[in-house]
């Protein structure tokens, strides 16, 4: 037998002595039966060791199924478990060409033989506490029906000082209980299989930079607590979306103030007794719900908290103090909504006004630096077209202005679904007011999901933030026929806008917005018009986009063209 | 008034006024990259990946996709490349780690095979970009990417070439290599270097500089 890794050759009495095997034949790769679909086999003539290493894990791993195994016991396996892995890792980061690893069925023998074994581990690892496990689940569920309450709610809900006030009160407590859910998980974590999480050690941070197979550790609690902690943040981001402005908070607050006088002068009570009974009849929502099961039990597992542990390989494991999700109050932002209604701002473009290329945005960065994206990459082209507009020189084809009402903030990473929702809206002749449209998106996402055609996130379903829509579905949602081009020419796109359809783009985001930041990704926009010159050649597209909640904007061909291109050029036609 | 008083509101206003920077070297490569257009077999091939099968099916298009790198014994026609997720919000954007990877076949126009990679891809520190590019625009940025399309054809047929190397060509590796470390983002590094090892290396040998090992 030729063992390739002096690293892994070292480690090997260790490991057989951990797992209780006996050492493995060392004069050939011991003789197997044909493969079966996830196997680890692809690894043997490369580093037979390893691959015997495997089996016996693999077989001690079925030895004790169903069993409820003590914690060393457990930790043990899960050693071995990561020696195998990072054996694993150096053989394919030496042997990459050999085996092909580019192919899919040899990235699936060699993972998802792995992959088999850490989900043994997994489930020895929670069945041999089994009663954590179902009060942890238990907690979590309950927390995630809250969070899908919350976000039910603030999707329904017209954008209002008060919804605004009481979406964050309940965002505060929730994101109180499941940090303290969390903080149990780790706890239980690091007493049963001792990986704390994934998304929080600096020691996993380590390994996940040096290697791509160490980022699997996690257990289903881990996944399950990650997802809630996204759902969290996309409830975040959507109270932040209806986040009432300056005025509106201002007009709000003085209608509170006048409305309060006016119950304290019907009262006839002293100003302290009166504001001491208001504070006690504050709605219950707006209260931190009861608070869960203590954390007592599981934090008092043993585990030292404030040292961490170290583990194997000198891997540290620390508990953080942090909140699951940073609940620090939203920043008094503006509503980000054009700050006149889209239609309005159509009937603007008409006159001497320039044309609407888009608004510009400042972001501050995580750094502290302040950014300033204008949207307009050839401000020149822009004026240029304007002039010619305001002299009568251009025609406006298709209706951007009729189709300025369709557009709405879409609710994640939905661009696709969003861009599909304002076609069916036309087609259908829906009213599009901002729930309508979000409801059409709603029904978009579900069917997109349970027909696999949006890629989301396996830890939890309902958010759809990760992993959008592939390409190859695009118009998949619509209901009536739709002609799809990829790689079609300008003039294609052109004859199906100037034939006075709403046709579906995709687009380089980086050129379209100007942000060079998000260079390379796609965005799906809807075109619902162009500008043409008195010859019929284009100067400019008008857009719909979900992304920033503009509608109208012009973009010139100067800077659509390429965006455009970059993508693949793609549109979807209805027919 | 007393002359030197009178000169003062000039004084201050010349003060306030800073003088522009001189242009950096990484400005005026972009400013000359998007004045000359890089059209390459290279770059429609990888705007075809991304809307044909089979990337096109499991790749979601948001996913913006990393520089090609050479593929071994490829004769210069065969890249490799990956797709990583990006979170969008307030702020800068934050990339993870890759989590698709396809073969691009530049005689057929598309990719010959594309995976997802297994695992949660993790998020990457760091700003996306290299520091060099801080000040140059969207569009300008896009044009030097067009350009590494084109130098990556050069340096790809110089590796998948017979024959010891000509100065032509060890020019075309260390155009290729400066441009790539302009280009590319700084905490996927160690990714591009798995996606070929044996290219980096050979890299290194031919141009002097290349990009760091990664385990």
């Amino acid at each position: 037998m030729r063992v390739k890794s002096p690293r892994f050759r070292t480690l090997l009495p260790l490991l057989l002595a951990l797992i209780g095997a006996a050492p493995p034949e060392t004069a050939a790769p011991p003789a197997s039966p044909a493969p079966p679909a996830l196997d680890f086999r692809a690894m043997c003539p490369y580093d037979a060791t390893l691959c015997a290493v495997y089996d016996a894990l693999n077989a001690e791993l079925d030895g004790e199924a169903g069993k409820k195994l003590g914690v060393e016991r457990v930790t043990s396996l899960n050693e071995a478990l990561i020696a195998v892995i990072r054996g694993s890792d150096a053989v394919i980061f030496r042997e990459a060409g050999k085996l092909k690893i580019e192919e899919p069925e040899n990235r699936a023998s060699i993972y998802g033989g792995l992959w088999v074994l850490r989900e043994k581990v997994n489930t020895l690892s929670l069945s041999s506490a089994p009663d954590e496990v179902l009060r942890l689940s238990a907690d979590l569920m309950a927390e995630e029906r809250r969070a899908d309450e919350l976000m039910s709610d603030l999707n329904a809900s017209v954008p209002s000082v008060a919804a605004h006030g009481e979406a964050y009160a309940r965002l505060e407590a929730l994101n109180a209980d499941a940090t303290r859910t969390w903080r149990e998980v780790q706890a239980f974590s690091l007493n049963v299989d001792r990986l704390g999480t994934p998304f929080e050690t600096e020691g996993d941070r380590k390994l996940a930079a040096s290697g791509t197979l160490t980022a699997k550790f996690s257990n289903p609690l881990h996944a399950r607590v990650a997802g809630l902690r996204d759902r969290l943040a996309r409830i975040k981001s959507s109270a932040e979306a209806v986040a009432p402005s300056p005025a509106e908070r201002a007009a709000a607050a003085r209608e509170r103030s006048k409305a309060v006088e006016a119950r304290l002068a019907r009262s006839g009570l002293d100003r302290d007794v009166f504001e001491r009974r208001a504070a006690e009849d504050l709605p219950a929502a707006a209260r931190p719900p009861p608070l869960g099961p203590v954390a007592a039990p599981i934090l008092a597992m043993g585990v030292d908290r404030e040292r961490g542990r170290s583990g194997p390989e000198g891997i540290t494991l620390t508990v953080s103090p942090k909140m699951l999700l940073d609940n620090r109050p939203p920043p008094a932002v503006e509503r980000p909504t054009t700050p006149l209604p889209p239609r309005t701002f159509w009937q603007k473009v008409r006159g001497a006004s320039p044309l609407y290329a888009g608004r510009t945005v400042t972001d501050r960065e995580k750094d502290g630096k302040k950014v300033v994206i204008v949207p307009d990459a050839f401000p020149e082209e822009t004026a240029r077209v304007a002039k010619l507009r305001d002299q009568g020189k251009t025609e406006t084809v298709g209706d951007p202005g009729g189709r300025a009402k369709y557009v709405f903030r879409q609710m994640g990473g939905t661009c696709a679904l969003a861009s599909q929702a304002q076609m069916y809206a036309e087609a259908h002749g829906i009213k599009p007011t901002r729930g309508t449209m979000r409801q059409i998106e709603d029904e978009f996402f579900e069917k997109s999901r349970a027909t696999d055609q949006f890629g989301g996130n396996a830890a939890d379903p309902k958010q759809r933030w990760d992993n959008g829509t592939p390409n190859e579905v695009l118009g998949n949602m619509l209901d009536t026929p739709v002609k799809k081009h990829y790689l079609a020419k300008d003039e294609e796109l052109f004859a199906a806008v100037s034939s006075g359809k709403m046709v579906m783009i995709t687009a380089n985001t980086g050129l379209l917005w100007n942000d060079k930041r998000i260079l390379s990704t796609s965005h799906a926009v809807v075109v619902t018009g162009a500008e043409v010159d008195k010859s019929g050649a284009l100067l400019g597209y008008y857009i719909n986009d979900t992304g920033n909640d503009e509608a109208a904007r012009f973009v010139s061909a100067m800077q659509f063209l390429p965006a455009w291109r970059d993508r693949g050029s793609l549109f979807i036609e209805p027919l | 008034m007393r002359p030197a008083l009178r000169l003062l509101p000039l004084l201050l206003l010349a003060a306030c006024v800073r003088p522009d920077r001189p242009p950096s070297s990484a400005q005026r490569e972009a400013a000359e990259a998007q004045e000359r257009k890089f059209s390459t077999r290279l770059g429609e091939t990888i705007r075809g990946a991304r809307v044909t099968a089979p990337c096109a099916a499991i790749v979601p298009g948001e996913w913006p996709e990393g520089f090609p790198v050479p593929a071994e014994a490829s004769r210069g026609r065969r890249f490799k490349i990956f797709f990583y997720p990006m979170s969008s919000g307030p702020g800068a954007p934050t990339i993870r780690a890759p989590a698709a990877e396809a073969l691009l076949d530049v005689e057929a126009g598309k990719a010959a095979s594309c995976s997802l990679l297994p695992g949660e891809p993790e998020a990457l520190p760091g700003s996306r970009w290299p520091a060099a590019l801080d000040d140059v625009g969207a569009f300008q940025h896009h044009a030097l990417m067009q350009k590494l399309h084109d130098r990556a054809e050069a340096v790809a047929a110089v590796y998948g070439g017979e024959g010891a190397a000509t100065s032509a060509d060890v020019e075309a590796a260390k155009d290729y290599i400066r441009l790539f470390k302009l280009n590319a983002e700084p905490s996927l590094l160690p990714y591009y270097y798995r996606l070929n090892p044996a290219f980096w290396e050979w890299l290194r040998e031919i141009a002097g500089d290349s990009i760091p090992a990664a385990r």
